[in-house]
């Protein structure tokens, strides 16, 4: 079922990294759409992480929604989208290795002491779980990477509620594609539910190429959300949408351009894991209906993009129903910026679309975005429009929304990647 | 006994080699005498520092105005050291929304530990790291076998800052010492090396400079790479030389010997590898034995000091508010992965609240109603204690007046975090703070061990001198040896003096040993300590006078005894002399040990003047040279005393196995198995027009709101505030329904604590506490209540009636436990019985009769989720025995559900409110069954559920449901309803 990829919309979507998509049909364009009316009420749906607030689906009318409960709440709390199922694949050659090397995909990032990788291990390859630095074996096979060739290998991870199934496959660039899942791996005490992808290595350096997140829709129709084939970045440097842990990342120019990994020991540091992951996207749209319930005189509701972390995103918010702004947090600064405001009213109560764009472009990040009444028209122009060019911009990352002192609900999320301006 | 002390000899010699270098040590840190007392068996506890160990001590004058202080880690605010009579810590930023942190941390110390490297790889790494941010970030100084090195970790990269060659043999002891010294703009670094057998090295060996630092303060540890390595002791000292004339500088110690073997050792967190603690040398020692790690390509194990068992103590004031504002204390503070976690007591809206954060979630530990003024210094005193069935967490709060004896707060959390750093919080707030201090516990523990001994842990209170008649006008000053002398008309006496007013006020002491180490003797003498009844001058003592000026009343030392009317204060041993202790020298290089126990408890009880001992010869000839006080074996007084109070509590766990709220991972809607907590029915009651202060209220429970399932009763809902939307903040009930369980039949004491207004209480339907009356806030206490141990069924009734705010918490206690929250044990109740074994079986048939003849026993199951691979309990037979679980079951909403036994073995059958919904009543192999589809209604049922055991061998079953909105599951233990009032 994973194994397909209608070639069409891969190109769709990887080229949507550097260009506009004029003309691409809605489905080729749609990232993420959630209406929440199929997940169950009482919790936060699969996929989604909260920092803070009491997130959960509630009915509210004759309609399912996002809620964030806690009408006193001090501080912003967030609701963030983190994939919870997906398949990564990934193309891999050993450049310089020092026995026992190690290369691979890592899924549902949380940090370098806490995700899941398909590796590839001296002559072996493992299906792994990495709790608090502890890697657990989950299954294995001989599999041995020749030096300098191309091999691929793909992960597909599969959250069953209380437990993952995970199913890795590797092989050599120029042969088939095998169709059976080579090595399957069940975690039954998952302590990690979601998380982000990227690539791995340790002692070695190495190249990765043609890395791809695919997931399913509603009816479980497989398609691309993620592509980076590394062509838009500029030799020489660190591709600015993924970050890193370690090591020494580097686009060099292979056949094509690829990401390298170049540092092949940190002498003394007896560390040898070298992390690429790839947080969200660099340039999409995400629009929402978001009202606000009951809560404190001066509140806020919005959407978050570019998320990394919490101490790394963008924030449309609307405080204290008068003003619309954009805020950047940034982990160099201690308090948001903010970027562009207006004065704009919104009412406790009332639904309203909130359009949040953002767009890279080179090393700026575009933000516009517009907010109206569900029962009026979407506004022609953008009420905020900003560049973000200073050092600590965030070129990419995901999406979620943001409650401050009040209650909230939010509905009908629609991400997608940007066409036209 | 004289082989016996032989073999002592033999092993002390070779020890006594280690113990002068390890006694060098004892010049700035106490643990390494651990082991020469071990040996010499002066002592089995081991020595310590003096007085209670400041862990951190900030007055903050020491910093520079304007500035942040580089020994705090602050997350959010804006923190400056202001310059008011004195220097505060200022956090000046009043727009934010949600609290501020500064977390206090260590600067400017020196670590050292003892390492033995028992196996490694080919590239390997052991030592410590300082200045510790995580893993990623820190500090380190090892060796790897060839050399020595200091490196730094920024970000996960390491920067080798200097290196110097030192050949290291395996399975040797090393000592490694690093000490870090923040300066302005640089962090300076400086390490030695060396064998255990051989002295200390005067000089640094690897002295580097970090001129770009990223951390400038941090904690201390252990760390390893590809090897197996022990670790004897890790000790941290301030580089300053003393935080005050009492007070020692060491920071932190930690032998080991508190540990227990195998497990991990209890003051460190631990990252990568496998700590344990083992034995080595007959001692305790931390032992990291995890040489490979395959697969995860990072060889680092990491074990980090955490603070552990201390007292926060901090002045704060507010200086400028906003609408809402707080600020407090934390305790037990760290960061990883899921986020922060500590215990915190913090002052907002007219309320001091203790809460737990762990990751997300925040737990409400209880509250006071207390007023603190803007502008005012209030002090906040937070005491984390470990005990031995939890954390028992302490907490007070005062303003002008002097400290209140009593704890405002109190809690003992069963599933405490681990430990960790203590700091601050301000909350929408300009707030100063100032003395910020965190004591340890142990230093206010009931029973201590000091050693005085000069320069030892900053101690220079000790005094010596040598009179003898061969030169009566003159004093023998030699500060290397004490010498006596018997020999023809010839004595030669020592007089000693340690100042004891270091030990704190009312200590009471339980023994005290004088030791001396016997560096020569000659012939055989038996040496008699006395009381000196006159004081001396060390320069000035002969055997005349004590201090030039006068004269002694019999040369050569006044003492009780013999020709003074003065008492002895010993009555132990009968003796016509009047010594307090006696002790034969016979040999050097041993310790020569004096019971002096009654004379020091003298001096420190005021009873008699501390002038000092007398050391005589007494009997035999010869002469016997002691090390004296500027040697590294100099004379050492080691007490044993207790304080006046005692700290730990004195009941037993039982009293406390389930004083914690315990909570479920899982989410969604509180359902599963009632009771684990009270069932709580609340009422709308009609608003009363009138009403008179002492007067029952008029509460009808007629209006019922909604029922849910409530912990424990301990609640507080401030003003304008109520249970629920549709419920005023005026006139509203509830009725609490559940079954408490006393561990031991005792008579119990009940409390109504901060009640307002009314409540009473029933228990087996019994009224044991009546407060039904509209009333201000009070305290209301039950008659003694004979409770056999078991389940009880208990009803409380409330009513909130006019005015502002509304709380009730009922606690209990009896003559052997002390006050604590009531709580309602979770699961279904399982009676278990056994039965003889029947005439005949068949398959597929019912379990042949009588079923369910012999009561065994009963507990509260969590879930029925067995797989017995033996039986049950150890009277009962593996075969032909049953349970009978009853129960409530609440239902989480209404809808359809259906009930499943999963793996019966044998028999089981199953009742929802009566009503059979699964009849699997025979004798067969393990399978799976389920009932049909039935409705339920949200709300409580009962349940009731009987299961068999037929024949050998297998015994197991699994009651499962599935529900509208949830999948097939084990049917919870209804535990994880959120507390109210949690965040």
């Amino acid at each position: 079922m994973v194994v397909f990829v209608a070639c069409a919309v891969v190109q769709c979507a990887f080229v949507s990294m550097v260009m506009n998509l004029d003309g691409a049909n809605e489905e080729q364009l749609n990232i993420y759409t959630f209406t929440f009316e199929d997940e169950p009420i009482g919790v936060l749906p699969t996929g989604w992480k909260a920092f803070g607030g009491d997130w959960r689906i509630s009915i509210s009318g004759d309609e399912q929604v996002l809620q964030q409960s806690s009408p006193t709440l001090q501080g912003l709390s967030y609701a963030v989208f983190s994939p919870a199922n997906y398949t990564v694949s990934v193309k891999v050659r050993p450049i310089k290795v020092l026995p026992p090397s190690g290369m691979g995909i890592v899924a549902y990032w949380q940090d370098a002491q806490n995700h899941y990788r398909l590796l590839n291990y001296g002559n072996q390859a493992h299906l792994v779980k990495v709790h608090n630095g502890q890697v657990i074996s989950l299954n294995w096979m001989p599999y041995a990477f020749d030096p300098m060739k191309w091999h691929r290998m793909k992960l597909s991870i599969v959250n069953l509620g209380r437990r993952l199934s995970l199913y890795g496959k590797v092989w050599m660039d120029n042969d088939e594609e095998p169709k059976a899942w080579m090595l399957v791996g069940e975690d039954l005490a998952p302590t990690v539910m979601h998380g982000w992808a990227g690539v791995w290595c340790a002692k070695c350096t190495c190249e990765f190429d043609d890395f791809e997140i695919t997931w399913g829709d509603r009816l479980g129709k497989q398609r691309v959300r993620l592509r980076d084939g590394f062509e838009q970045y500029a030799i020489g440097q660190p591709p600015a949408t993924w970050i890193s842990v370690g090591g020494e990342w580097q686009i060099k120019n292979s056949d094509t351009k690829a990401l390298s990994q170049l540092r092949l020991l940190n002498e003394h540091a007896f560390e040898h894991n070298r992390y690429a992951v790839m947080i969200g996207w660099g340039s999409y749209t995400i629009t929402a209906r978001i009202r606000a319930t009951e809560g404190a005189e001066v509140y806020g509701i919005g959407l978050s993009a570019n998320w990394r972390d919490a101490n790394s995103h963008y924030d449309l918010l609307s405080i204290g129903g008068t003003r619309l702004v954009l805020l950047a947090y940034t982990p160099e600064e201690q308090k948001p910026k903010m970027l562009a405001e207006r004065h704009l009213t919104v009412e406790r109560g009332q639904w309203y679309w909130f359009k949040f764009r953002i767009s890279a472009a080179g090393s700026a990040t575009n933000l516009q975005a517009k907010i109206w009444r569900t029962d009026q028209k979407e506004a022609a122009d953008w009420q905020l429009d900003v560049t973000d060019d200073s050092k600590g911009r965030i070129p990419s990352g995901t999406f979620g929304f943001v409650s401050l002192a009040t209650s909230c609900e939010f509905d009908d999320l629609k991400v997608e990647f940007n066409v036209g301006r | 006994m004289q082989r016996m002390r032989d073999a002592s000899s033999v092993k002390l010699t070779t020890r006594s080699n280690c113990s002068l270098m390890l006694i060098r040590y004892l010049l700035t840190a106490t643990m390494v005498l651990v082991h020469a007392m071990f040996e010499l068996q002066v002592c089995s506890c081991a020595a310590e520092q003096l007085l209670a160990p400041v862990i951190f001590s900030d007055d903050f004058e020491r910093h520079a105005v304007q500035t942040a202080p580089s020994n705090w880690e602050f997350m959010r605010g804006q923190w400056l050291i202001v310059r008011e009579e004195s220097n505060v810590l200022k956090q000046l930023q009043t727009d934010m929304e949600v609290a501020a942190y500064a977390i206090a941390t260590w600067q400017d110390y020196t670590v050292i530990t003892r390492l033995k490297v028992m196996t490694c790889g080919s590239n390997w790494g052991a030592g410590m790291v300082a200045y510790w941010h995580d893993r990623r970030n820190h500090y380190r100084f090892y060796v790897d076998g060839s050399g020595m090195n200091i490196i730094k970790v920024e970000n996960g990269k390491a920067l080798l800052l200097a290196r110097t060659d030192f050949p290291m043999t395996l399975r040797c002891w090393h000592y490694l010492k690093l000490q870090v010294t923040t300066l302005e703009g640089r962090v300076e670094l400086r390490g030695k090396v060396w064998a255990a057998q051989s002295s200390e090295p005067q000089q640094w060996m690897l002295t580097t400079s970090d001129t770009n630092p990223s951390f400038k303060a941090g904690l201390a540890g252990l760390w390893t790479a590809s090897c197996d390595a022990i670790f004897g002791e890790l000790v941290v000292t301030s580089n300053s030389e003393s935080l005050s004339g009492r007070q020692a500088a060491v920071l932190f110690s930690e032998d080991f010997q508190g540990d227990r073997k195998g497990q991990a050792p209890l003051s460190f967190s631990l990252y990568g590898g496998k700590w344990i603690v083992d034995k080595e040398d007959g001692v305790h020692v931390c032992r990291q034995i995890e040489d490979e790690t395959p697969l995860s390509f990072d060889e680092n194990s990491y074990a980090i000091v955490h603070w552990r068992d201390y007292t926060i103590t901090a002045k704060l004031r507010a200086d400028k508010v906003r609408t809402v504002w707080g600020y407090g204390i934390i305790g037990y503070h760290s960061i990883d992965d899921a986020g922060e976690h500590f215990y915190r007591l913090w002052y907002a809206r007219g309320v001091v609240m203790l809460d737990k954060r762990d990751g997300e979630q925040t737990f409400h530990l209880g509250s006071a109603p207390s007023r603190i003024d803007e502008g005012k210094w209030c002090t906040m005193q937070l005491r984390l204690q470990p005990h031995y069935n939890g954390l028992l967490i302490r907490a007070k709060v005062w303003g002008d007046e002097h400290e209140p004896r009593e704890w405002l707060l109190e809690y003992l959390d069963s599933k405490p975090l681990n430990g960790g750093q203590a700091g601050v919080l301000v909350f929408r707030s300009e707030c100063s703070i100032d003395d910020f201090k965190v004591i340890s516990n142990l230093g206010m523990s009931r029973l201590r061990t000091v050693t005085l001994q000069q320069n030892l842990a900053g101690y220079s209170g000790y005094e010596e001198a040598c009179i003898t008649n061969a030169d009566p006008k003159r004093g023998l000053v030699d500060t290397r040896s004490l010498t006596l002398v018997r020999q023809d008309k010839t004595t030669s006496r020592v007089l000693l003096r340690f100042d004891l007013s270091v030990m704190p006020t009312g200590s009471r002491i339980k023994r005290a040993v004088l030791s001396l180490y016997a560096l020569k003797c000659e012939g055989e003498l038996t040496l008699g300590v006395f009381r000196l009844l006159r004081r001396w001058r060390q320069e000035k003592v002969t055997w005349l006078s004590p201090d030039g000026e006068t004269t002694w009343s019999t040369p050569g030392g006044d003492f009780p005894g013999d020709g003074n009317n003065s008492p002895r204060l010993s009555f132990r041993r009968a003796s016509q002399r009047g010594e307090e202790a006696l002790a034969k020298v016979t040999a050097a290089g041993d310790w020569v040990n004096f019971d002096v126990t009654d004379v020091v408890r003298a001096w420190v009880e005021g009873k008699a003047e501390n002038s000092g001992l007398l050391l005589c010869p007494i009997s035999g000839s010869g002469s016997v040279e002691f090390a004296g006080g500027k040697t590294l074996t100099a004379p050492k007084l080691t007490i044993e005393y207790e304080l006046h109070q005692p700290l730990e509590p004195t009941y037993s766990p039982i009293e406390y196995w389930k004083a914690v709220v315990r909570r479920s991972l899982l989410p969604g809607p509180p359902r599963g198995f009632f009771p684990d907590g009270v069932i709580g029915e609340y009422y709308d009651d009609e608003d009363a027009e009138t009403y008179e202060v002492g007067e029952p209220p008029k509460a009808t429970f007629s209006k019922l709101v909604f029922t849910r399932k409530d912990e424990m009763i301990d609640f507080r809902w401030d003003v304008g505030t109520s249970p629920h939307p549709e419920m005023g903040s005026e006139f509203w009930s509830v009725r609490w329904q559940g079954r408490i369980f006393v561990p031991r039949t005792d008579k119990y004491t009940f409390y109504f604590d901060n009640l307002d207004d009314a409540a009473r209480l029933y228990i087996d339907g019994e009224l044991v506490l009546d407060a039904w009356k509209i009333q201000m806030p009070a305290t209301h206490v039950s008659r003694p209540v004979e409770l056999n141990a078991g389940f009880h069924n208990a009803i409380v009734e409330y009513h909130q009636g006019p005015g502002p705010g509304a709380s009730i918490r009922l606690s209990f206690s009896s003559p052997k436990m002390p006050k604590q929250l009531v709580i309602f044990p979770e699961g279904v109740k399982g009676d278990y019985y056994d039965d003889p074994e029947p005439q005949g079986w068949k398959l597929g048939e019912p379990p042949p009769g009588p079923l369910f003849q012999r009561y065994i026993f009963s507990r509260v199951d969590p879930a029925i989720n067995h797989d017995w691979n033996t039986r049950p309990h150890p009277e009962m037979s593996s075969q032909y025995w049953g349970v009978k679980w009853h129960g409530k079951l609440l239902i989480p909403e209404d809808g359809e559900y259906q009930f499943f036994f999963e793996d019966l073995d044998d028999a089981a059958r199953l009742w929802i409110d009566g009503e059979l919904v699964i009849d699997e009543w025979r004798i067969g192999p393990q399978r799976s069954v389920a009932s049909k589809p039935i409705q339920l209604t949200k709300g409580v049922h009962e349940f009731k559920l009987e299961f068999y055991q037929g024949p050998p061998p297998v015994a197991s079953i699994r009651v499962m449901w599935k529900g509208p909105s949830f999948e097939r599951e084990v049917i919870p233990p209804a535990s994880y309803f959120a507390l109210y009032g949690a965040e």
